[in-house]
């Protein structure tokens, strides 16, 4: 046990001596820039209508998801050949691994701190929330999912036996996310199940219930117009209670190990023979 | 074909070591060298082997070298020989019959009631991985009822091995007052028999324990111990052991797509000693690369590869760490630096049981022994080939690896440098380490290779075979060229002369004598 966390320790130094020399800081550029772009977008409207909130809210989650990905998704695969030596060389895989997740968890840190004070710059949020200030939550929501998302980047990476390959799947995960987030269609039947194990439903049950979507404040926007339309079908997932964020928040902890496991089971696999 | 007689000489016998305890007296360890007399010392005596006792007799026994193995045999002494703790009976006036010796078999001579040894009695135990410039230390048991055994200077019997824990072991007695060897959760574990041990095991006279490279005999009532060599000490190419012996009858490999396991190699037998620098050659589809990974370990091969006194296959995990490969891909981080890739490799090699200033230490003692000391702060990207070689056998040298096997290491280089990596190469093995080298320029740098391994493909079977194992002017002498690389010209099929069967029968035949 002792070895294992003292490779743990030794691949975080690395990990942050790579980061240095391959300008890996530019990961959190990028993640500035998006979150800009996003913000500024939907900044405006924002906490007015019940669909400009929701989809508001959307496009921050598939920018938070888009940054995590993007941070570990050729890590992995592009050091193949090096984990193998290492490995015969005697080098724990869950050490690897969890050094990268542990590396990364500073990194999307950093990341979702940029996004959320640009998303508080453009987005006048309101202040309470269901167990802390809503911004914390609206923070640990945000950093939350962009962590779960560069794990889940680090899962691809190590199943994937090469960056194009890791590549190649990143638009296919990203767009399951996307449709499975439960804003863009209703889920029904098996869909419903695999939305399930997507950060992006998960993301989008967290922010809703702190913002509370299914209050009378946020309106639907034809209810500006015609006040006697109201919403009927209100969405659980976007409740305002504590037990909503919770096993939101759970869930993307939970989905996040499981892709820690994967993660370490497939380059176990990998390299079964050395 | 070449009608011409070539004389190839044989290979000289196998070493091997006879250690010998005498009573009072400091362990002597004797080098086989052939045939040798064993007899009482005593004026006159024309033994080789003379041991000062009074129950050996003047003539008692002799080694012989046969069939590439050495065999004891008991010239009808009077007190006669145990071996393994059986009686050797007399079959003739010449003495018993000869029986073939393998690691740790042990020679006795005492009464008959073993139980009860005579104060003159004589054991010796045979190896061929014992090292004659080894010392070896006897520690006394009795009195004792626990004796820990690691680095530590406060252990009862404190080893050397770099690749030992610090508090590796202990020895304990029981109730019964039999001992039993305890690991304490060591890194490299513990194994008693070359079986590695779960946890502990009740010990018998004459169980050989092994600690990392420490080998430890006990005795019953004593431990004897061998104190390591460092890896900066130059090693006696006079007395060398034998660091791999390899007896493979098959290798089996399942092919991408097809459901069976085709051959791809076969009967390969050779023994490599301490401070080889081995050339492999062989045409396209010999066998090269099948042949390496079953030296790994990564293809489990029918038959035996001994690391030492240890089964390489069934002691896997315990001794995968001692061969170390070079694949012909780059296995570093091109944005880490020299200093910090070989300084993990260490920590992560040697982390938990060395301290800072050890591990620091091994660093700087392998970045200067591989000739990077002024490239140490450099970023991998921006080295040469040849440079990216050299720290990458560091990684591998930084351990206790025995064999280093680099596949192809020199692809890509020009001249210059590709002389300067074999030279460097060349240097691991002065203090005794093995480097095993796949290459396509063999001429280079001819002269620094001691053994020559030739695999052909056979038309016969299409599977791969030895076609010679060697030095470098009997490789030349036997398949009758001026340069190693006219060696493959002449074995392959496929722009060659084909003789791949005719030198695989000739050295099989020179092989068997």
């Amino acid at each position: 046990m002792t070895k294992r966390l003292k490779q743990t320790s030794i691949y975080i130094k690395k990990n942050f001596r790579l980061f240095m020399n391959q300008k890996d800081w530019k990961f959190i550029l990028i993640a500035a820039v998006i979150s800009f772009l996003v913000c500024s977008i939907v900044g405006e409207n924002m906490f007015s209508t019940y669909e400009d909130t929701k989809s508001g809210f959307f496009a921050i989650i598939s920018a938070a998801i888009w940054i995590g990905i993007f941070n570990s998704i050729q890590r992995i695969c592009k050091e193949h050949n090096t984990i193998t030596s290492e490995y015969r060389s005697g080098l724990h895989i869950s050490s690897y691994i969890m050094s990268h997740v542990i590396f990364d968890f500073f990194i999307c840190l950093i990341q979702s701190a940029i996004l959320m004070a640009i998303c508080c710059v453009f987005i006048d949020f309101p202040s309470d929330g269901i167990i802390m200030p809503a911004v914390a939550e609206y923070f640990i929501t945000l950093f939350l999912v962009v962590w779960g998302s560069d794990i889940m980047g680090i899962m691809i990476s190590s199943v994937a036996s090469t960056p194009n390959v890791a590549m190649t799947a990143m638009p296919f995960v990203l767009i399951l996310q996307l449709v499975m987030s439960g804003v863009l269609f209703i889920l029904e039947g098996w869909s419903e199940v695999i939305a399930n194990v997507t950060f992006s439903k998960w993301g989008m049950s967290a922010l809703g219930s702190v913002a509370d979507l299914n209050s009378e404040e946020l309106p639907l926007k034809m209810s500006l117009i015609f006040p006697e339309v109201r919403r009927v079908e209100l969405e659980d997932v976007y409740d305002c209670v504590a037990s909503n964020l919770l096993i939101a928040w759970g869930m993307i902890m939970l989905i996040s190990l499981v892709c820690i496991i994967i993660s370490i089971i497939s380059l176990k696999f990998r390299n079964r023979g050395a | 074909m070449n009608d011409k007689t070539v004389y190839y000489k044989p290979l000289p016998p196998k070493p091997a070591t006879l250690m010998i305890l005498e009573p009072g007296a400091n362990v002597r360890m004797v080098s086989l060298d052939g045939d040798m007399r064993v007899g009482r010392d005593v004026p006159g005596s024309t033994a080789d082997i003379r041991i000062n006792s009074a129950i050996v007799s003047r003539d008692h026994g002799e080694f012989i070298y046969a069939d590439n193995s050495y065999h004891y045999k008991d010239n009808g002494s009077l007190n006669g020989t145990y071996f393994n703790g059986v009686y050797m009976k007399k079959i003739n006036e010449r003495g018993s019959r000869a029986l073939r010796l393998i690691d740790g078999d042990i020679l006795r001579i005492d009464r008959h009631n073993l139980s009860i040894p005579h104060p003159d009695a004589v054991i010796a135990i045979f190896s061929t991985s014992f090292n004659i410039n080894e010392q070896w230390y006897r520690y006394d048991l009795s009195g004792q009822i626990q004796v820990p055994i690691g680095r530590n200077i406060d252990c009862g019997i404190s080893l050397t091995d770099f690749m030992a824990s610090r508090n590796h072991a202990f020895l304990q007695m029981q109730m019964d007052g039999r001992w039993k060897i305890i690991d304490t959760g060591s890194t490299n574990g513990v194994a008693v028999n070359k079986n590695l041990i779960n946890g502990e095991q009740v010990l018998n006279p004459f169980d050989i324990i092994k600690i990392a490279n420490t080998s430890l005999i006990f005795l019953g009532n004593e431990i004897i111990f061998n104190v390591v060599r460092t890896n900066t000490e130059k090693l006696d190419y006079n007395n060398r052991s034998v660091v791999m012996n390899v007896g493979i009858e098959d290798v089996k490999v399942r092919r991408h797509g097809s459901l069976g396991k085709k051959t791809l190699l076969r009967n390969i037998h050779l023994d490599i000693e301490s401070g080889d620098f081995i050339l492999i050659l062989g045409g396209s589809g010999a066998g090269k690369t099948t042949f390496l990974r079953a030296l790994l370990g990564q293809y489990r091969a029918n038959g035996k590869i001994m690391l030492g006194d240890m089964d390489l296959y069934k002691n896997f995990k315990m001794l995968k760490h001692k061969i170390g490969i070079v694949e012909q891909f780059s296995s570093t981080r091109d944005n880490d630096t020299v200093y910090h890739t070989i300084e993990d490799a260490a920590l992560s090699k040697l982390a938990g049981d060395y301290s800072n200033d050890e591990i620091h230490q091994r660093v700087e003692d392998i970045i200067k022994r591989m000739m990077l000391t002024s490239l140490r702060n450099n970023l991998i990207k921006n080295l040469s080939g040849g440079q990216k070689k050299r720290v990458e056998v560091a990684i591998q040298a930084i351990g206790d690896q025995e064999i280093f096997i680099l596949d192809e290491p020199d692809s890509g280089m020009d001249f210059a440098s590709r002389v300067d990596l074999m030279e460097n190469l060349k240097s691991c093995t002065e203090s005794g380490g093995v480097v095993s080298v796949i290459s396509h320029s063999p001429d280079d740098a001819a002269e620094l290779f001691t053994k020559v391994i030739v695999l052909a493909k056979s038309q016969s079977d299409e599977v791969g075979h030895l076609a010679f194992y060697g030095d470098v002017p009997n490789a030349l002498k036997f398949f009758g060229v001026n340069k190693l690389s006219e060696i493959v010209m002449e074995i392959n099929y496929e722009g060659g002369k084909g003789r791949a069967d005719e030198f695989i029968n000739k050295f099989e035949a020179t092989r068997r004598g």
